[in-house]
C-alpha cells in the first residue's frame, strides 16, 4: 500500500465529487483552509456543545431531577450505530447523485495504482464531507464533556468506534457503487435502469431506518436511551452493531471478554467488507466499454415448439418471421379479406332457402359446397402466389443466410397450409351451423377442402417462385401480373381435376331433377379418387418447388 | 503487419479467386480477376464508382453467380457449396436493406434465426451487438425511425450475428460522421484482433490506409494494383508532395531542380512528387518566392488518383 497514491487519489475523488455536484470548477480554489474549514467548524461546534452539556449536567439534576451524568454512557455506546445510520443515508444520497454518471476515473488503467489503494482512497473520499463532519462534531462534544467526570476512556473509545462506523458505511457505499457500475455495464437496455434500481433501494433503506427509529421512540418515550441500548443488544446478530456492542460490553455491563470479542469481530467484519470491496473493484470496478463478441466453434440450437413438430430451426425462423410480418403488412390484407368475402357470398343466397337444409337438392348443394371449398381455395391460391414475393427487399436476408431449398419450400408451404386450415375451420364451422349437413356430406366436404388446400398450395407456390417480384416501390408487387394469371388458370384446372370425381355424386341429383334415374355411388369412392389426384398433383408440384427454389437461391439477382 | 513473421507458404488462404468474371449482358462488370486473401487479413478494395467492387463482394457471399472463373471461400466453391459459405460469411451490404416491418432488435433476431440460432441465443447476441454499436436506446424502435448512421451501424451489427470468419463490408462508413466512423473503425480493429478476415470496400483512402493490411485497387472490373498501403505509396508516389498554384513557367525549373521528381497538373493545381523527405523543397520555394503552397506526406489518395487516372495529366 503506497499511502502517497492513496492521498493523491483521495484528492482526485474529492475534486471530481465537487464537479459532479455542479460546483463551478473555475471558481473553485483549492486551498487548505477553504477545504478544511467545515471540519474545524464541526469541531468548534462540538466543543461548544460539550461545554454546554457539561454546564447542563451541573444544573439539571438540581432543576428537574435528571442526571445526565448517569445517562451519558448509554448515549455514548449507541453513538457508533447512530453514525452508521446517518452516514448510510448520506452515502445513499451521494450515490443517488452520482448514479447518472457513467464514466469512472480510469486511473488504475494507466497508473501504477493497486486496487487496494484505489478502493481505500475511494472509501476515505466518501467519508470526507458531511459524515466526517458529524463524527468530528460528536467526538469533540463527548470528549469535552467527559474531561472532568471520569468518562474520558469511554469517550475516546466511542470516538474511535464512530470513526470505524463511518469507515464501515463508506465501504458499504463503495460496494454499492461498484455493483452499480457493474449493472450499468451488464444491463444492456439502458443505463437509466440501474439508476432507478439504486433509487429504489436507497428509498427503501431510508424508510426502514426511519421507521425503526420512529418505532423505538414511540414505544419507549420514557426511557429512549436505555431502550436504544437494549435494542442494540438484542440485535447482536447484525454485524453493523458490533461496534456499539463492544462499547456497551466494556463500559456498561463490564464484561471485558465479550467486549473484546465484539471488537475483534468488528475488525474482522470491516476487513472482510473491505476485501470484498477490493475484490468487486478488481472484477468490475471500471466502466468497461462493451467489446465485440465473436464466438467460434460449432453451435447447437435449442428447439422450440415448431422444432418439436419436425421443423428445423431455420424453418421455424422463417415461419415465425412470416406470421409476425403478416400482422404488420397492409398489402396482405386482401389475402385475408378475399376468402371472407367469398364466404359471405356463398351463404347469402342460402338464407332464403333454409327449409331445404339437409335435403339433396342443387339449391342446397351449391352454396354448401361453395362455403366449404371456395374460401379455402382462394386462400391457398393467393397466399401461395404471394408468399415468396411478399418478402420484398427483405429477400436479401434469405439469400445471404444458409437457407436451403428444402427449408424455404417447407416453411412457405406450411404457412400457406396453416392459414388455409384456419380459414377452413372458420368457414366449416359456419357452414355446418347454417346447412346442418349429414355426417357423410360434412366429411366429404371437409376432405375435398383439404385436398384443394394441399394441391392448390403446391401449385400456387410454384407460380409464386417463378413469378416472384420483389419491387416494393411505389407499392409491393409480390408477383408478376402474367404469373398471377397463370397461377389462376393452373389453380382452376387443378381444382376441377380434384373435384371431377365428386361430380359423380351430384349427377344423380341433377338428373333426378329432370326425372332421370342414375345409380347413386358410394361417396367415399369419389373421395378416394379425388385423394389420388390431389396427392399426385401435390407431390409433383412439391418436387417442382424444390427444384425451382434451388435455382432461385442460386441466382439472387434482384 | 504481424503477418511478416509468417512466410508466404504457411499462410492460410481463405479466399481465392481465379479468372473471376461477371457479365451483365454485354457489359463486363468484373473482368477475369485473380486474388488471394489470407486468414485474419484485412483487405481493402478501392476503385472509382462502378469499378466492380460491389459486384465482387456480392459474388463472395453467393448473391451473384459468377459468369466464369472460380471463387472459393474457406475452401468452398461459391458455385457448389453456397450454404457452407453463407454460414461462415458475415455481410454488411452497401445498400440499406433493413426490414421496415420490424423493430431494431427484431431485425437482428430474425436474421440470426435464419442461421439456425435459437431465439434465446439470438436475442442475447442481438443485445450484445446493440450494446457495442450504441443502439441500446433504439432497441425497440422501428428501423424507419433510425438516422442514416444508425442504420449503417445496425447493418454492421447484423453482419456479426452468425459469428463470421469472413466479414464483407461494402462501404461501411459512407455517409457517417467522424465519431461514428471511429466507432466502426474500432469495431474493425477489434475484429482483426479476433482473427476475422475482413474485406472492406471504401472510397475513403485514409480509412483504407489505416485499417487495411493490403489494398487491391480495381477499375473497369480489373485489378490494377495489389499491395501494402505503404509500399504502394512508396512505389507510385514517393515520400513528399508539394502542391502549388499552376504556373507554366515553373515547370521546367522544377524539372531541372529536382531530377527525380514528377510533376502533375490537376486543374489549377500543380503537384510535385518526390521520393526525398520534407526539407528538399525549402530553398527552391524561398528562391522563387512562392507563398501559396502546401508540403505534405504522400498518401494513398495520390496512388489512387494516379492509378485510376481521373482528371490528371502528367507533364513529361
Ligand atoms: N444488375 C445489374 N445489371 C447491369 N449492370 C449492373 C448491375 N449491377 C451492377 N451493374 C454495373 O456493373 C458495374 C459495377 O458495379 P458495382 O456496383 O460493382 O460498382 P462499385 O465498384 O461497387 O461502385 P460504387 O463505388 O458506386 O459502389 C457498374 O457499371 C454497374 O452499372
Ligand atoms: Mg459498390
Amino acid at each position: 500500500m503506497n499511502w502517497k497514491n492513496v492521498y493523491h487519489l483521495i484528492q482526485v475523488e474529492r475534486k471530481s465529487g465537487r464537479l459532479l455536484r455542479g460546483t463551478n470548477p473555475s471558481k473553485y480554489k483549492e486551498n487548505r483552509f477553504s477545504a478544511y474549514w467545515p471540519y474545524l467548524l464541526a469541531v468548534v461546534i462540538g466543543v461548544v456543545a460539550g461545554v454546554f452539556a457539561l454546564f447542563l449536567s451541573g444544573i439539571l439534576p438540581d432543576a428537574i431531577g435528571v442526571d445526565i451524568q448517569s445517562y451519558a454512557p448509554y448515549v455514548f455506546v449507541t453513538l457508533p450505530t447512530i453514525i452508521l445510520i446517518t452516514s448510510t443515508i448520506m452515502g445513499m444520497l451521494y450515490q443517488l447523485q452520482r448514479s447518472g454518471v457513467k464514466m469512472q476515473a480510469e486511473a488504475p488503467y494507466w497508473l501504477p495504482i493497486t486496487w487496494q489503494e484505489h478502493t481505500l482512497a475511494s472509501v476515505i473520499a466518501s467519508i470526507l464531507g458531511i459524515p466526517l463532519g458529524i463524527v468530528l462534531f460528536a467526538s469533540s462534544a463527548i470528549l469535552v464533556f467527559s474531561l472532568f467526570n471520569g468518562l474520558l476512556l469511554l469517550a475516546i473509545a466511542t470516538s474511535i468506534a464512530m470513526f470505524a462506523a463511518a469507515f464501515l458505511t463508506s465501504i458499504l457505499t463503495e460496494i454499492i457503487r461498484v455493483l452499480q457500475v457493474r449493472s450499468m455495464g451488464a444491463v444492456h437496455k439502458s443505463g437509466g435502469k440501474s439508476a432507478i434500481w439504486i433509487r429504489f433501494i436507497g428509498t427503501l433503506a431510508f424508510f426502514i431506518i426511519f421507521y425503526v427509529i420512529y418505532l423505538t421512540v414511540i414505544t419507549s418515550a420514557g426511557d429512549i436511551l436505555q431502550t436504544l441500548t437494549n435494542i442494540q443488544g438484542s440485535l447482536f446478530y447484525i454485524p453493523f452493531i458490533w461496534l456499539g456492542l463492544a462499547l456497551s460490553n466494556f463500559f456498561i455491563s463490564g464484561s471485558a471478554l465479550l467486549g473484546l470479542m465484539y471488537t475483534l469481530l468488528s475488525i474482522a467484519f470491516i476487513s472482510a467488507l473491505y476485501a470484498l470491496a477490493v475484490l468487486l473493484n478488481k472484477r468490475f470496478g471500471l466502466y468497461e466499454p462493451p467489446a465485440i463478441k465473436i464466438q467460434s466453434g460449432t453451435y447447437t440450437p435449442k428447439t422450440g415448439i415448431l422444432g418439436k413438430l419436425g421443423f428445423s430451426t431455420i424453418e421455424a425462423a422463417i415461419i415465425s418471421k412470416d406470421i409476425k410480418a403478416f400482422t404488420r403488412r397492409k398489402e396482405l390484407i386482401p389475402v385475408f379479406i378475399t376468402p371472407i368475402v367469398f364466404m359471405v357470398i356463398s351463404f347469402m343466397p342460402s338464407f332464403g332457402s333454409t327449409d331445404a337444409a339437409g335435403t339433396a337438392s342443387v339449391d342446397f348443394l351449391m352454396p354448401f359446397a361453395m362455403i366449404f371449398l371456395l374460401p379455402v381455395s382462394f386462400m391457398s391460391y393467393m397466399l401461395g402466389s404471394f408468399i415468396i414475393g411478399q418478402e420484398g427487399q427483405a429477400i436479401w436476408r434469405i439469400y445471404a443466410s444458409p437457407i436451403s431449398a428444402k427449408n424455404l419450400v417447407k416453411s412457405k408451404y406450411f404457412l400457406t397450409m396453416l392459414f388455409g386450415l384456419i380459414i377452413l375451420v372458420v368457414t366449416g364451422t359456419i357452414g355446418a351451423i347454417i346447412f346442418k349437413p349429414t355426417l357423410t356430406m360434412l366429411s366429404v366436404a371437409i376432405l375435398e377442402a383439404l385436398f384443394l388446400l394441399f394441391a392448390l398450395g403446391a401449385v400456387s407456390l410454384y407460380t409464386g417462385f417463378r413469378g416472384a417480384d420483389f419491387i416494393e416501390i411505389p407499392k409491393p408487387r409480390m408477383i408478376r401480373q402474367s404469373w398471377m394469371l397463370i397461377s389462376m388458370v393452373a389453380c382452376a384446372l387443378t381444382a376441377l381435376a380434384i373435384l371431377a370425381p365428386t361430380m359423380l355424386l351430384i349427377l344423380p341429383i341433377l338428373l333426378g331433377e329432370f326425372g332421370m334415374v342414375f345409380p347413386s355411388i358410394n361417396p367415399f369412392i369419389c373421395v378416394a379418387i379425388s385423394a389420388i389426384v390431389a396427392s399426385a398433383i401435390t407431390g409433383i408440384f412439391y418436387k417442382l418447388n424444390l427444384d425451382v427454389a434451388k435455382d432461385f437461391l442460386k441466382k439472387a439477382e434482384v | 503487419m504481424e503477418w511478416n513473421i509468417f512466410s508466404q507458404e504457411t499462410r492460410d488462404v481463405i479466399i481465392k479467386a481465379t479468372g473471376l468474371t461477371k457479365r451483365y449482358g454485354d457489359f463486363v462488370a468484373v473482368d477475369g480477376v485473380d486474388f488471394e486473401v489470407y486468414r485474419g487479413e484485412c483487405v481493402g478494395f478501392l476503385g472509382p464508382n462502378g469499378a466492380g467492387k460491389t459486384t465482387t463482394v456480392r459474388m463472395m457471399y453467393c448473391f451473384l453467380p459468377p459468369t466464369s472463373g472460380n471463387l472459393s471461400i474457406a475452401g468452398f466453391s461459391v458455385q457448389a457449396d453456397d450454404r457452407e459459405i453463407k454460414c461462415v460469411v458475415g455481410v454488411a451490404p452497401q445498400e440499406d436493406n433493413l426490414d421496415v416491418d420490424f423493430s431494431v432488435v427484431e431485425n437482428l433476431v430474425v436474421y440470426a434465426r435464419y442461421f439456425g440460432i435459437s431465439k434465446v441465443d439470438a436475442l442475447k447476441r442481438a443485445d450484445e451487438q446493440l450494446a457495442f454499436f450504441q443502439l441500446q436506446e433504439k432497441r425497440d424502435m422501428s428501423v424507419e425511425a433510425l438516422s442514416t448512421d444508425m442504420k449503417r451501424r445496425l447493418i454492421f451489427a447484423r453482419a456479426l450475428l452468425n459469428n463470421p470468419q469472413v466479414l464483407l463490408l461494402d462501404e461501411p462508413t459512407t455517409g457517417l460522421d467522424p465519431q461514428v466512423r471511429h466507432l466502426v473503425w474500432d469495431a474493425i480493429r477489434q475484429l482483426k484482433k479476433l482473427q476475422v478476415t475482413i474485406i472492406l470496400t471504401t472510397h475513403y483512402m485514409d480509412e483504407a490506409e489505416i485499417l487495411c493490411d493490403r489494398i487491391i485497387i480495381v477499375d473497369h472490373g480489373k485489378i490494377i494494383e495489389d499491395g501494402k498501403p505503404k509500399e504502394l505509396i512508396k512505389r507510385y508516389i514517393g515520400e513528399t508532395v508539394l502542391e502549388l498554384d499552376y504556373n507554366e513557367a515553373l515547370i521546367p525549373i522544377i524539372k531541372e531542380t529536382f531530377s527525380d521528381a514528377r510533376v502533375e497538373v490537376v486543374g489549377e493545381l500543380m503537384q510535385v512528387f518526390t521520393p526525398k523527405p520534407y526539407g528538399v523543397f525549402e530553398s527552391f520555394l524561398h528562391e522563387h518566392r512562392i507563398q501559396n503552397f502546401t508540403i505534405r506526406k504522400a498518401n494513398l489518395e495520390d496512388v489512387f488518383l494516379k492509378l485510376t487516372g481521373r482528371g490528371l495529366r502528367e507533364v513529361d
